[in-house]
């Protein structure tokens, strides 16, 4: 819980123009808390957040939105936080989602019981703004990688598939020739 | 005369009763010769008379007889000498008189018996057969008289009558001398007799009487024994024999048991139990010990703590069951009491954690939002004023919050929830890090912070690393805290004992009054300095007492007002780990073999364990070494270089080891690197659920060099082999 340093001012997290783009999804039943993780997050300077406090509708939501990260609550009503991990890390498949995981359960089993149901990680609240806004910038970054990674093997393949046809073709040129 | 064997060693009662016995046994025995000698007496009465009828049953005196003078004296005579003697075996059997009176008339019917047969010498053998006969009195007095007679009758009857008693008519007075020597010849070895049986009757005297008071003893010692006994019956299974404490325990009477089995008073639960223990007996358990219920009579329950064992008779066979019985209803009341006041006391405790883990969430919940607008009104611009008051909600916050963490950190010692890895630390290493960490606040206040004693490298002692230094940082916060601005903190480290090392924060403060001292420990006591503006919770000390408890150390202080305080804690002292590592190692059989070359990442806080797997690695120049102090900084070299195995110490300071591990087994990229765990606690619960959360191996500290390698050349050697698999 270290305090700011006084001279950091709105551009006191410089690498997160990068992921302002990036979707946000908050799943927190309180509402308090939700309006300050969207005053943080704006000021992090990210654009596109959506935030539910009903946690039956978040995998909703999340399947709409398709986020690039999620943060989470994991004491709520209706629904709880590590239903909706599940939920989420089965839809998620093979990519790479990050889900952080804030709750103010201090319990050191509920912090391996959630990072066992696949939450990427793990904060206690009350918790410090800078490093939420790293972590989850840490986080983006490797969601990020992966999405490149994903595309350029996507290319790749691509590229493959066309040099393949094209070294078919030639060969059937040869083929010809030769006959 | 002969001793009495047997005697000396006899109490008094029992040797009194010995007499007793030996004496009864005589007059038994005065009693049955008298009647064999009145029966005898009869039929030698008979037989004189049928012998003077037979030798010479009349006397002619010319041609006129009249009936022989002998067959009047064998019945009259006869009669006279028998019908006495019996009469007094009658009147006064086993008494004195009748024995010597029948002495002496069976030496007469002798006397008799050879003038009726004219002397026949052959008659005299009469005479050694009665006396061998009177020897059955086993008094040799008897024989006395018996003797007297004989000779008398010999000498007057030689001189007087000799025909009735040589059948000559005139013998040598020297005959009746020969005569009565045989006879005192015979007598010699009667006597003899007599005193042997005399001696064998007293032995049995004391034997049976010895015998008599062992069994008193016994019988005693059942009937009397504070606990239950019963003799059971093997054969039908029914009570044989009980005490009174027995009756008494079970509320039955003697004749109610004899009547009953040990089954028929056992309760219904513990019936089954009972019937196998019996069984079992018989088929060879000696002896046998068992908790169980009785039903009493008045239907009530008696908790009896039961042994029963076999009793054999001469020939080793069963015979009996002896069962010994103790009353334990008590103590099983007040078991079961304890029971319930221990299940309620663990309730209590299982709630009392449940409420502070749901308090602590519940009041983090709202701090969340306090500090975390705080922290965006901090960053908003905020006028210096408004600066102000953000500074103090979020001071405030940050108090309430260090709180709460203390307030649980207290609640899972005391409920014992808290693992400590007890190893063996070096002091210098957590006490430089502590106090690197102090000097800002130090130079804050324009402190002296110094060291006082230039402690070694050596010096070890068994702590957990991480809570260790929380109590040194404790301390010293409190000695920069309370003391005043510009004073002096100083640290020494001593060994006070061998075994034993302090270390010691003494400060320039205003030290604390004696009365206080008491109260130092107590958790929210922050011995009224709560209005000096310094902040605090009044928890940290007391959490420090109960860290260093569990720890198995001590925490104390000397003070005096005006003086400052010595704080110290006390910790038992420790061999360093590096000290059976050999200076150079040559390669053998414990390395790492050529083939299995790669990059290890080591997760540990211990500087000294690093130092240890650094050493035992440097000669494998295939092996690349990677280190990390902190798990956040471990997770983040594994991600980057995706190192061929790591090793994973589990107590590490920002995030704890099995938190790292989960992270690894989660993520994609690390997830199929081998993990072996080393830890100094290793119990087998742990080692399962490490094993079951995908841990490749478990190592215990101090680390054994030869499993070490092992190890590690296998956990490297599987990977090798994945890393083709895939590859093909």
């Amino acid at each position: 819980m270290n305090s700011e340093p006084e001279n950091v001012d709105q551009r006191w997290l410089p690498n997160a123009a990068l992921f302002s783009k990036m979707k946000i999804v908050v799943i927190d039943d309180e509402p308090a808390n939700v309006a300050l993780l969207e005053a943080m997050l704006d000021e992090g300077g990210y654009t596109r957040v959506k935030t539910v406090t009903d946690s039956r509708l978040a995998m909703e939501i999340c399947v709409d939105f398709e986020p690039d990260l999620v943060l989470l609550d994991l004491m709520m009503p209706h629904v709880d936080g590590f239903s909706i991990l599940e939920s989420l890390r089965a839809a998620a498949g093979e990519s790479f989602l990050p889900v952080i995981v804030l709750t103010a359960d201090a319990n050191e089993t509920t912090k391996l019981r959630a990072l066992r149901a696949g939450a990427t990680d793990f904060l206690l609240k009350p918790f410090d703004q800078l490093e939420v806004l790293l972590r989850m910038a840490n986080l983006l970054e490797t969601r990020r990688l992966h999405l490149q990674l994903d595309t350029q093997l996507a290319a790749y393949a691509d590229a493959v598939r066309e040099r393949t046809s094209e070294l078919r073709e030639a060969q059937v040129q040869l083929q010809k020739s030769e006959c | 005369m002969f001793e009495v064997a047997g005697l000396t060693g006899l109490p008094e009662a029992a040797s009194e009763r010995a007499e007793e016995l030996f004496q009864q046994h005589r007059r038994q025995i005065f009693r049955q010769t008298d009647q064999l000698f009145a029966k005898l007496m009869l039929f030698q009465w008979v037989a004189c008379i049928i012998i003077a009828i037979l030798v010479s049953p009349r006397t002619w005196d010319g041609a006129s007889s009249q009936i022989h003078i002998h067959v009047w004296s064998a019945i009259f005579i006869g009669g006279a000498i028998s019908l006495f003697p019996v009469w007094m075996t009658r009147v006064w059997p086993g008494a004195v008189a009748t024995r010597y009176v029948i002495a002496v008339a069976q030496m007469l019917m002798s006397a008799l018996l050879i003038a009726l047969t004219g002397g026949r010498i052959e008659t005299h053998f009469h005479v050694f057969g009665s006396l061998v006969v009177l020897s059955f009195y086993r008094d040799w007095r008897v024989l006395v008289p018996a003797t007297i007679v004989v000779a008398l009758d010999h000498f007057l009857r030689g001189i007087y009558l000799p025909y009735s008693v040589y059948g000559v008519l005139s013998a040598s007075p020297w005959r009746s001398v020969e005569h009565a020597g045989w006879v005192i010849f015979e007598n010699i070895f009667l006597v003899i007799s007599c005193f042997r049986s005399i001696h064998e009757m007293r032995f049995i005297a004391n034997r049976t009487a010895a015998l008599e008071a062992s069994d008193q003893r016994s019988r005693q010692l059942f009937d009397d024994a504070p606990i239950g006994m019963a003799v059971v019956a093997l054969g039908n299974e029914k009570f044989k024999q009980v005490n009174a404490r027995f009756t008494e325990m079970v509320g039955y009477s003697d004749a109610e048991l004899m009547t009953r089995t040990p089954f028929d008073i056992t309760h219904p639960d513990d019936l089954a139990e009972s019937q196998r223990l019996v069984k079992a007996m018989l088929r060879g358990t000696e002896r046998c010990s068992v908790e169980k219920r009785y039903l009493r009579s008045d239907g009530g329950i008696l908790w009896a703590a039961r042994t029963a064992c076999i009793i054999r008779d001469k020939d080793g066979k069963p015979r009996d069951f002896l069962i010994m019985v103790e009353d334990i209803t008590e103590r099983k009341h007040a078991e079961e009491a304890l029971r319930g006041a221990k299940k309620e006391a663990d309730r209590a405790n299982q709630a009392k954690s449940e409420f502070l883990s749901r308090m602590s969430h519940e009041l983090r919940t709202p701090l969340n939002a306090i500090l975390g607008f705080g922290q965006l009104l901090e960053r908003q611009n905020p006028t210096s004023q408004q600066r102000g008051r953000v500074e103090h909600i979020m001071s405030a916050g940050r108090h309430l919050l260090n709180l709460i963490n203390e307030v649980l950190d207290l609640s899972r010692i005391e409920a014992g929830h808290l693992q400590l890895s007890v190893e063996p630390v070096a002091v210098a290493e957590v006490l430089n890090e502590a106090l690197d960490l102090m000097r800002p606040l130090a130079a804050e206040r324009s402190m002296d912070l110094t060291v006082t004693t230039e402690f070694t490298e050596n010096l070890w002692i068994l702590a957990d690393r991480q809570r260790l230094k929380q109590v040194l940082l404790n301390l010293l916060t409190n000695a920069v805290k309370y003391a005043p601005v510009g004073g002096r903190v100083a640290v020494s480290v001593i060994q006070p004992e061998a075994r034993k090392t302090q270390v010691v924060v003494s400060d320039s403060g205003a030290g604390i009054a004696t009365e206080k001292l008491a109260r130092l420990f107590t958790p929210f006591d922050r011995l009224d300095v709560e209005d000096s503006g310094v902040e605090g919770t009044g928890l940290g000390l007391a959490l420090c007492q109960r860290l260093m408890h569990a720890m198995g150390g001590d925490i104390g202080v000397d003070s005096a007002v005006g003086k400052g305080s010595a704080f110290w804690i006390e910790l038992p002292a420790a061999d360093s780990p590096l000290a059976g590592l050999p200076k150079s190692r040559t390669v053998g059989a414990g390395d790492v073999s050529a083939a299995t070359g790669g990059t290890i990442l080591y997760i540990e806080d211990n500087l000294s364990n690093l130092t240890l797997v650094e050493q035992m690695l440097a000669e494998q120049s295939n092996i690349h070494l990677l280190t990390a102090m902190q798990g956040g900084l471990g997770l983040d070299l594994a991600r980057q270089h995706l190192p061929d195995l790591i090793l994973l110490d589990l107590h590490l300071p920002d995030i704890g080891g099995h938190e790292v591990l989960a992270r690894l087994r989660s993520e994609k990229l690390t997830r199929d690197i081998p993990i072996v765990v080393i830890s100094a606690d290793a119990t087998k619960g742990q080692i399962q659920r490490l094993m079951a959360a995908g841990v490749r191996a478990y190592l215990t500290k101090p680390l054994d060099i030869g499993e070490f390698f092992r190890v590690i050349d296998e956990a490297m050697g599987s990977r090798d082999r994945q890393l083709e698999k895939a590859v093909a």
